[in-house]
């Protein structure tokens, strides 16, 4: 019975090991949450919901591209100084990161009417960047709790203001936390480590069952 | 008829048994695999947001810099470009100083900022437009700093250079708080912990610039450079004129919008504020139109005339003490600090 149990022991420690293992490896989740939204009719601007800058990592990465060439804004901006310049105008808010981590999706909404201005003109922007057909920006979210007293920070894209915005929105944060990992690993391969030592040392400690003797078929 | 043979209950639990454990091995494993994070909104924290953060507000100046020391030249400034980074007073008065130059006269120091280099900054607490901020600027050749002036109407608008008021001789600015923290607003109207509203302060100072030791207020303001050099050059003009047998009349207005005012540390105030001054010099009647000054026959568009009209701009900056308007005691009188004025238009008759 000892034995049996060593034996046991050993199996389901080796099966800890090995998924734990996996999902360590193999398994682990990607390193990056990418998500990609494509808007048909965006308006003039596509901005985050405060709060999403932040979703994991120490930074996030706004990419934007426009089909047409155009010249594509990529800005961050204190939630209500984007709010100001929008005024109202036709945009579009990404406004959640929802699905499996594996195939994240982003939520949107589009609200508002009419045009805003060339956003390049404006001073309310922490930082932006321009491109032809494209445009890219990494924001360090680790200080953006002092940006509290403006509503927080949301990442915005546009092209002029008048014409539409990117169609195809990227953004991508770097995995943390139960993001990163998955938290049964570690414990599954220790557990499972532990189960197999144990099951060994009780598999080479317990005595074998004595053999019968052999019936002599000739005598 | 026989009996039905019942299942035994251990029978029926340990069919069961096996089905719950691998569900639970499945919850487990659920549970321990990565899961994608949700995004929470921050949380609002009541204070008003710094118009600009200290980051913003140098890249600001850096743009509005580079649009002034291009038209740093009066003769060649464009004052089109101009108006990309600068408005106001400060566009006024470096358009009259373009227009001056390019008629080969020389304009006359405005007490503008010589030297943009800023170093440090003001910065309001204000979520609401129109928004402004300055900055304080090193000293240029005139040895004295000026405090840069920005404003935004709306946030679509860039932040444009709106005034420069020099520090007047043995002035100095009141202690703000620094950049990061940020200052509080003082409405035009508010007169929390001060001898007056920053509104009345400037109707005041600008009565005592026009009607000088007449003026009701006058004892209000402590002597400082600006208001002597006003009250000197109108006297001359005054007399000048009565010897001739002219007259000399003059309105001083404050511009509307223009009072702005941020809290010191002590508890008072600093003001900004601007006026249109226009004087009116008139010869006697009958008399032969009069030689006009070069730099204003360039904006007068004429060399002579029998009456002139010049519209100056004129920006203040008051350090005003605290003190609760209304109060006993002699409080502190308020001191002009920084100022700028220089003439804008000309109209002849």
């Amino acid at each position: 019975m000892r034995r049996l149990l060593a034996w046991f022991l050993l199996v389901v420690g080796l099966a800890c090991g090995l998924t734990g293992a996996a999902l360590l490896t193999v398994l682990a989740p990607p390193e990056r949450i990418d998500v990609v939204e494509r808007v048909q009719d965006p308006g003039v601007a596509v901005v985050t919901r405060p709060g999403l800058a932040e979703l994991s990592g120490p930074d996030v990465r706004l990419r934007a591209e426009a089909p047409d060439g155009a010249d594509v804004f990529v800005a961050v901006a204190r939630a209500d100084d984007a709010d100001a310049w929008l005024d109202g105008a036709r945009h579009t808010e990404v406004t959640a990161v929802t699905g499996e981590l594996s195939e994240p999706r982003a939520r949107t909404g589009t609200t508002g009417t009419g045009a805003a201005a060339d956003p390049r003109r404006a001073d309310v922007w922490l930082t932006s960047t321009t491109g032809r057909g494209s445009a890219e920006l990494t924001w360090p979210t680790g200080a953006d709790d002092d940006y509290r007293d403006g509503g927080g920070i949301v990442l915005f894209t546009a092209t002029d203001g008048v014409a539409a915005a990117p169609g195809t929105v990227r953004l991508s944060w770097h995995a943390e936390g139960r993001a990163a990992t998955h938290p049964a690993g570690t414990p599954l391969a220790v557990a499972g480590g532990v189960l197999v030592l144990l099951g060994g040392l009780g598999v080479l400690l317990s005595p074998r069952p004595a053999r019968r003797p052999r019936s002599r078929r000739r005598a | 008829m026989t009996p039905r043979p019942t299942r035994h209950p251990s029978h029926r639990s340990s069919h069961r048994r096996p089905r719950a454990l691998a569900a639970l091995a499945c919850a487990g494993v659920l549970a321990g695999c990565a899961q994608l994070p949700t995004a929470s909104a921050p949380a609002p924290t009541g204070r008003e947001p710094l118009v600009v953060q200290p980051a913003q507000a140098g890249r600001v100046v850096e743009a509005a810099t580079a649009v002034l020391q291009a038209a740093s030249d009066p003769a060649t400034a464009d004052p089109a470009a101009l108006a990309a980074r600068v408005s106001g007073p400060e566009l006024d008065l470096r358009t009259a100083a373009h227009t001056i130059a390019a008629a080969g006269a020389d304009p006359a120091p405005t007490g503008g900022a010589d030297d943009l280099t800023a170093i440090t900054s003001i910065l309001p607490r204000d979520g609401d437009f129109p928004r402004w901020f300055a900055t304080v600027t090193a000293p240029g050749p005139d040895q004295a700093p000026s405090l840069v002036v920005l404003r935004a109407a709306d946030a679509r608008s860039p932040y444009t250079v709106w005034a420069t008021p020099t520090l007047l001789p043995g002035a100095s600015l009141p202690t703000l708080a620094a950049p990061a923290d940020g200052v509080a607003v003082v409405e035009p109207e508010e007169d929390t912990n001060l001898p007056a509203s920053p509104a009345a302060i400037a109707t005041r100072y600008g009565d005592v610039l026009t009607e000088g030791t007449t003026s009701a207020s006058a004892g209000d303001f402590a002597p400082d450079a600006y208001r002597a050099g006003v009250e000197t050059a109108t006297a001359a003009e005054v007399a000048s004129l009565q010897a001739a047998g002219g007259t000399f009349t003059q309105e001083r207005s404050v511009l509307p919008g223009s009072v702005l005012a941020v809290r010191t540390r002590d508890g008072g105030a600093l003001v900004v504020a601007a006026y249109t001054w226009s004087t009116t010099s008139a010869g006697p009647a009958g008399g032969r139109p009069g030689e006009l000054d070069p730099a204003l026959a360039a904006l007068a568009g004429t060399d002579e005339a029998l009456e002139a009209t010049v519209t100056r701009q004129e920006v203040v900056v008051f350090s005003v003490p605290p003190g609760a308007s209304g109060g006993g005691g002699d409080p502190e009188q308020v001191q002009v600090v920084a100022a700028q004025s220089g003439p804008v238009q000309v109209a002849t008759g």
